[in-house]
């Protein structure tokens, strides 16, 4: 991951638990390299792109998010919900207790 | 250095059967598949572990468009059998038949292609839940009953003989490539397939790497059997090009995360399906671990914190499509993926639309609570007011799309214009080259595929058996 990308997945993600945080990243870091090498450039391409204009504006992680989110650029909205998305996967699932599976609950018929 | 007289690349539905009905028969076969040889039961279905190592790319990857619509495809021994939720459905007869008149399909009849179903099922353990269906499947079949809809258990690839309630999926690792690799065929994992090698209208073999070493492999024919996104982008790459990789179909699916007054199971997939619209709309269940309850609530551009509280009340449904669009594989020089787009019609966003809202009226029907669409925006749903403002919410910007069955991008079919295989999966304009999966069906089946994909495989297995020394 770039620097960018790896801020925002740091923003974006809501666990504190250090390790896990770490193991969040870094699926998140593995799964962007393994991307179609087209989708990965367009993502480095709008990393590059919005990591400059944040630094300019100067922002705070959660407002910078926040614009994105509500950015008439559908590629921009794009571009944080595909980061969203992996971090929310990989909280829930890494999370201790996440792979143990609920008993089946059976139809009473 | 490999010789083999038969080589299949890629091992899923269509690789496997068509390797094991060579082998059989005899033939000297070798199979090369991309991903690893990972044991069925060594990740839990649907897992970040299962995805990580038996998913190309991790999971991830979009059809390029207006909306976009991400799809998975399985990369291990058995491709997407591996991966799929096992639900079995033969090809609709009437399907069939427009298929077989519209693409001029020699041999396409509904008699024939059940001839070949009934075979490939004898292998595969092909039956219903012995007992009672989990909660999750029961509520599709209970909020049908409500609203006078016909819904359906479907029957699965699952086998019940080790006495567990959940069972054991019939996967390719599990049943047909054993009876190839018994029957003499070599299956060679970790290999990728670069380009194959061509003499004229003949194909000689393959160039490979596996494990990062090259590899040749010769052959006196060739069954491309990589699924509807990587077949054509071989082909493409090796140079045939007419009729590859136009055409590509898939199922638009379009989710839900319902949330009942109850806890849910969330260990399976809904077997039922509501079939009242079929096969131009139908209703299912999707895997509802906790990561994908999470994301289907995100979906709906909640955050998804308060829901999750109470996770184990919420489960994932969808409503999938037969769409008019069209879609392309495309390789681009330089690079190892190919490039997938679709582009939806507004019709198929109508259709979208209202399978949202049916969907929504049969999970309230059923006791849901609380629905949360896969709209960014879109109204969380408690009640059908709520429900019925979907339509106008289902747009191109705003609209979250998946689908896991892409098919028809080689079809198959005598008119060179409308299809890029004959009837029996022979590329046109080649001696001795085939495709043998998805690629080949000539249209979305508006059911899971993998019944038509083997069904069709047998049946062309055993016309290049009756048709070559």
């Amino acid at each position: 991951m770039l620097g960018f990308e790896r801020r925002i997945v740091a923003a974006l993600t809501t666990v504190t638990e250090p390790d896990l945080r770490a193991r969040v990243a870094g699926w998140v870091d593995d799964t962007l390299r393994d991307m179609p090498e087209h989708l990965r450039l367009g993502v480095l391409a709008e990393s590059i792109g919005l990591g400059l204009w944040a630094s300019v504006r100067g922002t705070d992680d959660a407002s910078l998010i926040d614009s994105f989110e509500a950015s008439p650029l559908w590629p921009v909205r794009q571009y944080v919900r595909l980061l969203k998305g992996l971090v929310i996967f990989a909280e829930h699932e890494l999370a201790e207790g996440a792979s143990t599976l609920v008993a089946p609950v059976q139809d009473e018929r | 250095m490999i010789e083999t007289e038969v080589l299949v690349v890629g091992s899923g539905a269509g690789g496997a059967t068509t390797a094991a009905v060579l082998a059989e028969a005899g033939r000297d076969v070798t199979v090369l598949e991309e991903g690893a040889w990972v044991e069925p039961d060594s990740v839990e279905p649907f897992s970040l572990e299962e995805m990580r190592v038996k998913y190309r790319h991790h999971g991830p990857a979009a059809a390029l468009g207006s909306p976009p619509v991400a799809y998975a495809e399985g990369r291990c021994v058995g491709g997407s059998t591996e991966i799929n939720s096992g639900l079995w459905h033969r090809l609709p007869d009437d399907l069939a038949e427009e298929w077989r008149q519209r693409y001029q399909i020699d041999e396409f009849t509904p008699d024939v292609l059940h001839g070949y179903a009934e075979r490939v099922e004898a292998w595969q353990s092909v039956q219903q839940l012995p007992g009672a269906p989990p909660l999750s499947s029961a509520l599709l079949e209970r909020g049908a009953t409500k609203l006078g809809w016909h819904s359906v258990e479907f029957p699965r690839v699952f086998s019940f003989a080790d006495g567990s309630a959940r069972g054991q999926k019939q996967t390719m690792a599990r049943t047909v490539i054993p009876r190839a690799v018994d029957a003499g065929a070599v299956v060679i994992p970790r290999c990728r397939v670069l380009r194959l090698t061509r003499e004229g209208d003949r194909v000689t073999g393959a160039t490979c790497e596996r494990d990062g070493e090259p590899l040749e492999v010769r052959a006196e024919h060739v069954f491309v059997c990589g699924g509807a996104v990587q077949s054509p982008a071989l082909l493409q790459r090796s140079g045939f090009r007419r009729g590859i990789g136009n055409g590509l179909k898939l199922h638009p699916t379009i989710k839900i995360a319902a949330r009942f007054p109850h806890p849910i199971d969330h260990d399976d997939v809904p077997m039922h399906r509501v079939t009242e619209f079929a096969p131009n709309l139908t209703i299912g269940g999707s895997a509802s671990r906790k990561g994908h309850v999470a994301l289907a609530i995100a979906d709906a551009g909640v955050d998804p914190t308060e829901a999750m509280a109470e996770w184990e009340h919420v489960s994932v449904y969808y409503a999938a499509i037969r769409s008019d669009a069209g879609g392309r594989v495309l390789w681009v020089p330089g690079l190892k993926s190919p490039l997938v787009t679709y582009k939806l019609t507004d019709a198929d966003l109508s259709r979208l639309a209202r399978g949202l809202v049916h969907l929504g009226e049969l999970l309230l029907a059923a006791g849901a609570t609380e629905l949360h669409p896969s709209v960014i925006g879109g109204t969380v749903a408690h009640s059908l007011a709520d429900v019925g403002s979907w339509w106008s919410q289902v747009d191109r910007r705003r609209t979250n799309l998946m689908t896991v069955h892409l098919t028809s991008s080689v079809r198959m079919g005598e008119d060179p214009t409308l299809s890029g295989a004959d009837s029996f999966g022979r590329v046109h304009g080649t001696q001795n080259l085939y495709v043998n999966d998805a690629s080949l069906v000539p249209d979305a089946p508006g059911v899971n595929p993998q019944a038509a994909i083997m069904t069709i495989a047998l049946r062309n297995a055993e016309h290049f058996l009756a048709t070559t020394a």
